[in-house]
């Protein structure tokens, strides 16, 4: 599985230095990295995006606002999240908008690794859970307590 | 006690952007590591006694400076203006620092371009340290609960340092610059 993912913090040194590991990272192809949020927003809305290295505190928009936006979507592929900050603080708040991973700075390839195949999990489950749909046209019959139950497969 | 501190989160997002540098250009990261230790150094050992010459405070601006100008965008400019000649003035350590990150703090956009505006002036017997940054009214999500801490540790420790002899005034000076301005009457 492939996943397209983009870089997002307003430092770009810090932008350079995750884009240097996104590309050391097989299953990850470095869609776009963006500086601010609001760009982001518009680049996430046209393209399709399976993962997000997020910074948290940046000017315009934080990572945290931008995270509550995307997840309050509820739409079914929603992009992973994995934030990147300096801040230990907002841990808590990324477990609020379901973030997979959370990279504090200054990380190293290793933490990088852990978070990417964290997010390749993540993105895993969620298509095998879109691919189990119930088929109607396939039922098994079970008698429970004296009644027939339908059961779709 | 009241005592100046650089912010933690200057000090890792600096140790990130050079762990980078490490990657790419070693030139700039050996540079910024120097520019790291000396502010250490500084806050570690002379911010201790009472008082420091003028050029150890502006010494240490200046590579607070050139670390946050690896940090921004192109969008940032930064307009930094300091005596060449400075008087051997002593003042209290540390009280530049807290203005001069506000304004790194509320006056950058990765969006519009702005210029922060550093410059120190000195006489006789008084020294100004006037910051400008752009001014965005429209409060924005960063500026979380510690907005305005930093100012008020400052003005706590005017008010014991030099009572009655100085004046630190800020707010907006138009609809696009907001203005700190400290003066210290030596």
């Amino acid at each position: 599985m492939i996943l397209n993912c983009i870089a997002i913090d307003d430092e770009p040194t810090a932008i350079d230095l995750l884009c240097r590991f996104i590309q050391q990272i097989p299953f990850l192809i470095l869609g776009a990295s963006l500086s601010n949020g609001i760009e982001s927003l518009r680049y996430i809305n046209e393209n399709n995006v399976d993962v997000i290295f997020l910074d948290i505190q940046m000017p315009d928009l934080s990572g945290i606002e931008l995270a509550r936006i995307l997840k309050g979507r509820n739409t079914i592929n929603a992009p992973a999240i994995v934030f990147t900050t300096a801040f230990d603080q907002f841990a808590l708040e990324g477990y609020k908008v379901d973030a997979v991973d959370y990279l504090l700075k200054p990380f190293g390839y290793q933490e990088f690794l852990r978070a990417a195949n964290k997010a390749l999990k993540w993105a895993e489950l969620n298509v095998n859970s879109l691919s189990i749909k119930p088929n109607d046209k396939v039922v098994i019959y079970l008698k429970v307590n004296s009644q027939k139950v339908k059961i779709p497969c | 006690m009241l005592k100046a501190q650089i912010n933690p989160h200057f000090f890792f997002n600096t140790l990130n952007n050079i762990y980078s540098y490490t990657l790419s250009d070693g030139d700039v990261a050996r540079r910024a590591i120097t520019n790291l230790s000396k502010m250490m150094r500084y806050v570690l050992y002379d911010t201790q006694g009472g008082l420091t010459p003028l050029t150890k405070e502006t010494a240490f601006i200046s590579d607070y400076i050139e670390l946050m100008r690896l940090r921004l965008s192109t969008k940032t400019k930064i307009d930094y203006d300091v005596p060449t000649q400075i008087n051997v003035h002593m003042i209290a350590p540390m009280l530049f620092l807290p203005l001069i990150e506000n304004a790194f703090k509320h006056g950058v956009s990765n969006i519009t371009e702005g210029t922060i505006t550093i410059k120190v002036f000195q006489s006789a017997n008084s020294i100004v340290l006037t910051v400008t940054n752009p001014y965005y009214e429209v409060k924005r999500s960063n500026e979380d609960k510690s907005n305005g801490i930093g100012l008020l540790n400052t003005t706590k420790r005017l008010e014991l340092l030099y009572p009655g002899k100085y004046t630190l005034i800020t707010g907006p000076i138009n609809k696009t610059l907001y203005e700190a301005k400290l003066t210290l009457i030596l």
